[in-house]
């Protein structure tokens, strides 16, 4: 049986005059990839940024796994569960890689104001900034000052990052974009694995990516989730057609 | 720098008590220096008011002092740094809140606010400052440490002066550490990874400001006396100007500071009279325009992020085999 991991009902933002969410809700399950489309300025960074606090909500709730965290802070929400990549690579540049998984791993997990270090915790952060390395390809670049790496790799070591903190919900905003062709369809399969056990939001724009890896999709348009449901259902969906994929409703 | 340290125990050796007493006050504003840039350099924070705590704490010693007796070391000390932390804990609360060159304008009003409490009410002698007629001392079984012994006062400034230098690589060494300098490079993203950066940045407030205030309750004892100056924020901005002078990317940096500008001061005072504060400023700002690091990382702390960029050499990540 799959358990809804996270629950989002009726979430709006509002940026003064511009509503950037309107009225969202959506599941995510564990164990899937849910993936969030919608043209440039339809409101994703703004959801994502909802879901893990960045931004305050105007209205509506979000629960993790029945929790209501609404009106917690962002580093709660990580210790609660909810790991993100922003769109914006993010990465500390000077830190080395594994001084970033390692940092990540340690901050969401141990106690962030210890003024001395715990051997076993020091062990135990060390193994999950290894794991989260190896599960994203990065294992052979720990020693890799950040700033050096290809933007490629800055994008993997993004979603390293997120990774490292064990989260159960990923929230993940274009972790693909500006890779190369082949560096973005490893990266995929890479995600496709992530999502087991875990549930994944993904926002992406590629969409042959999207149809291969994703179970579910919702569309956005204007801050208003148009279509939702399984990826080839919304495919076929006229409205979306229209509205994303370029089509006339009565043409094609 | 444990060596450094340790070769300047030998220093008594050497010099006589005027060059003793001058290291010994070089050695305490290289605490406060130090102390400042826990939260500059590795905090991101540019507090204005590292003064207040520093003056604080020899105002609090000579207020708690009994009239011609000598104060006791031990809990002198401790009432005057329980005070500054509490002190400290309540102005960070409160201008933490905010960041950039609004935090700079925030605590400097608080730390002109302490200034004009001293000059401006009886509670410390008004402007006129008040004096503090005995020195602190401790008495343990057989030894007794007396501050009003050049030599004993020297030493003591020197093991603070370390002590105050491991406990801050210490601390920087630790995840606190980890969480601090994460918090100054990136805070979104260390709220995102779970660090709670407002208590990380009020602690480590607290803890420079209670460095601070040892430094400040040395340099009561030393001097015997104390003024409304001490807390204002010329001394303040001369802290910051030693962080700038020795760099803040490294934790004995300031300390450096401390020791180029006290010497100058001294220096240029014997040799150009009334002139002195003229060339005072004018090497200043040339040390500090010409030697680049300090400055920097002051202004890119400060400034709005996209606004230092444009003038920093832009770092590209670097193209791996053809690919990006
Ligand atoms: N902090 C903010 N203040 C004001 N307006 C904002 C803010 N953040 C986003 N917006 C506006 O909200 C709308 C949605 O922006 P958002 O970044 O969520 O879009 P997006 O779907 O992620 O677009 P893209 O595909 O370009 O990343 C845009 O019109 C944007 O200008
Ligand atoms: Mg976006």
């Amino acid at each position: 049986m799959t358990k809804d991991l996270l629950v989002v009902e009726g979430l709006s933002k509002r940026f003064g005059g511009l509503l950037a969410v309107s009225d969202v809700s959506l599941r995510l399950r564990q164990g899937e990839i849910h993936a969030v489309i919608g043209p440039n300025g339809a409101g994703k960074s703004s959801l994502i940024n909802l879901l893990s606090g960045d931004l305050s909500v105007s209205a509506g709730r979000v629960l993790l796994e029945g929790k209501d965290v609404t009106g917690e802070a962002p580093h709660r929400r990580c210790r609660a569960g909810i790991g993100r990549s922003y769109q914006k690579t993010t990465i500390f540049h000077e830190r080395t890689v594994l001084d970033n998984v390692r940092l990540a791993a340690q901050s969401a997990r141990h106690n962030t104001l210890a003024m001395r270090r715990v051997r076993s915790v020091e062990m135990e952060t060390e193994a999950a900034a290894l794991a989260a390395l190896q599960e994203t390809g990065l294992a052979d670049r720990a020693t890799t000052v950040a700033r050096q790496m290809s933007h490629g790799e800055q994008r993997q070591l993004e979603v390293a990052m997120v990774l490292a903190t064990k989260p159960k919900v990923l929230l993940l905003d274009e972790p693909l974009a500006g890779m190369g062709h082949s560096e973005a369809k490893r990266m995929a399969e890479v995600i496709r694995g992530l999502a087991v056990g875990r549930g994944i939001l993904l926002v992406e724009h590629d969409m042959d990516i999207v149809f291969a890896i994703a179970d579910r999709l919702t569309v956005m348009a204007d801050g208003q989730v148009i279509a939702s449901g399984a990826v080839e259902e919304v495919r076929r969906n006229a409205k979306v057609r229209a509205a994303y994929l370029g089509e006339t409703e009565d043409g094609a | 720098m444990a060596a450094m340290f340790a070769t300047a125990l030998f220093l008594p050796l050497v010099v006589g008590d005027y060059y003793l007493q001058f290291a010994a006050k070089v050695m305490l504003l290289g605490i406060l220096a130090m102390s400042l840039n826990l939260n500059v350099g590795f905090g991101g924070m540019v507090s204005l008011c590292h003064a207040a705590f520093f003056g604080l704490a020899g105002y609090v010693l000579v207020l708690v002092t009994p009239e011609y007796e000598a104060p006791n070391l031990v809990w002198t000390l401790l009432v005057a740094l329980a005070v500054v932390a509490l002190v400290a804990a309540v102005i960070g609360a409160l201008s933490l809140r905010t960041r950039g060159i609004y935090f700079i304008m925030v605590t400097l009003a608080f730390g002109e606010m302490l200034y004009f409490l001293f000059h401006d009410t009886s509670i410390g002698g008004g402007s006129d400052g008040i004096f503090l007629y005995v020195k602190p001392l401790l008495t343990l079984g057989g030894l007794s440490i007396d501050l009003e012994n050049p030599l004993t006062f020297y030493m003591v400034a020197l093991v603070c002066c370390a002590l105050s230098w491991a406990l801050i690589t210490h601390l920087l060494a630790s995840p606190f550490g980890d969480s601090l300098t994460a918090a100054r490079d990136n805070e979104r993203r260390a709220m995102s990874l779970g660090i709670p950066v407002f208590a990380v940045r009020l602690v480590a407030f607290i803890v420079s400001a209670v460095m601070a205030g040892l430094a400040g309750y040395l340099s009561a004892a030393q001097f015997g006396f104390v003024a409304p100056q001490m807390l204002g924020w010329h001394m303040s901005a001369v802290a910051l100007v030693m962080v700038v002078l020795g760099g803040t990317r490294k934790v004995a940096g300031p300390l450096f500071g401390a020791v180029v500008l006290v010497v100058l001061e001294d220096i240029l005072k014997i040799y150009l009279g009334e002139q002195w504060k003229l060339v005072y400023g004018g090497v200043i700002v040339a040390l500090v325009l010409f030697l680049p690091g300090g400055l920097q990382d002051i202004l890119r702390l400060t400034l709005p992020q996209g606004w230092f960029r444009r003038t920093a050499p832009v770092t590209q990540p670097i193209v791996v085999g053809g690919k990006q």
